[in-house]
């Protein structure tokens, strides 16, 4: 009985009561951080995903169809009616199944690469879509990223990230004379 | 009327003071404040060194990377492979500043290319920069590597 007594007066004793909640808070402020550092790693994988899709799209849309943009005739008075006219240049045509390829290998370097190229947590790039209208590309990539720690209260320990990229060619003006730019 | 109160011998006073010590210890008014400084303090100064830790690395890493993009974009996109060097370091010096680092950052900073071809700007080639400085509070270097592919048609 009396140890009944006893043991209900001591819960009701609020003695102690701060370190609960300063310990319950601990664990709180723990897995918050658990999660924001998931979260900033995301961000910075994320920057790192988009710099190799970019830079797969680039050399993809050097790839340059030369049938298609050697066609026409010109003479020795198209380049200055062109100038005279104000005529847009016509984009450049793009040989779409070369780029492919060459994205696919630019994609396999930064995938493979063992340095500081890529973000170490990004585990490989998959390339998901490429668009290809002849003139311009764009493609979309995924990596799977991993936590570096897993989300409290969960089992989540990884994230699929997506980029996507697009670019075009454009032709570089100046006044050039047997291939030396001389404006 | 003055009333005269004796004062008590010495050991007598002594045991008084002894009382009043056991008293106070024995209170409960400001025990939440001992309760706060010896627990809180142990757990959650670790917690602010990490968050102030983390933070740092993971701006630094976003800068490194942002400057090697734009060092090596700035070279590729140049017109020939002196003027590309000459650009892509005043991109990183132009960059560095506005992204935040300090002058003792910016003055560690240093780009290492390495380059398929010789000369580096060369058609089909590909130049890879890796950019590194000393952060200044943790002194820890920080690296990043970009690389584009050169335009056959240059």
């Amino acid at each position: 009985m009396d140890v009944k007594k006893s043991s209900a007066e001591a819960f009701r004793d609020e003695r102690g009561s701060l370190s609960v909640v300063i310990i319950g808070l601990f664990f709180i402020t723990v897995a918050s951080l658990m999660v924001m550092s998931d979260v900033a790693t995301v961000l910075v994988a994320k920057r790192s995903l988009a710099q190799a899709t970019e830079a797969a799209a680039q050399r993809g849309v050097h790839t340059l169809n030369e049938s298609a943009y050697y066609t026409g005739k010109g003479t020795m008075w198209s380049a200055p009616l062109d100038l005279i006219t104000n005529r847009d240049h016509t984009p450049i045509p793009i040989d779409c199944n070369r780029a492919a390829l060459e994205v696919i290998l630019e994609l396999h370097n930064w995938s493979n690469d063992q340095g500081s190229l890529k973000r170490h947590e990004l585990q490989g790039l998959v390339l998901t879509d490429l668009q290809c209208d002849g003139t311009s590309i764009e493609l979309s990539t995924y990596a799977e990223i991993k936590f570096p720690f897993t989300v409290p209260f969960s089992t989540m320990d990884s994230a699929i990230l997506t980029s996507t990229a697009g670019t075009t060619n454009q032709v570089q003006e100046g006044f050039y004379l047997f291939g030396v730019r001389l404006h | 009327m003055d009333i005269h109160k004796p004062d008590l011998p010495q050991p007598e006073r002594g045991l008084i003071d002894l009382r009043n010590l056991r008293k106070w210890v024995r209170q409960d008014s400001g025990s939440a404040i001992v309760e706060f400084v010896a627990l809180a303090i142990p757990l959650f100064i670790p917690i602010f060194i990490y968050l102030g830790n983390f933070a740092s690395i993971s701006g630094n890493e976003e800068i490194v990377r942002v400057l090697a993009r734009e060092g090596v974009r700035a070279y590729v996109a140049s017109d020939s492979d002196h003027a590309g060097r000459e650009v892509s370091a005043q991109a990183l010096l132009v960059i560095a500043h506005n992204l935040g680092l300090t002058a003792e950052e910016i003055a560690t900073l240093s780009a290492r290319f390495e380059c398929s071809e010789n000369p580096c700007l060369s058609a089909n080639g590909r130049i890879r920069i890796t950019v590194s400085y000393i952060d200044a509070r943790s002194h820890r270097t920080i690296e990043a590597s970009s690389q584009e592919h050169i335009s056959p048609w240059m």
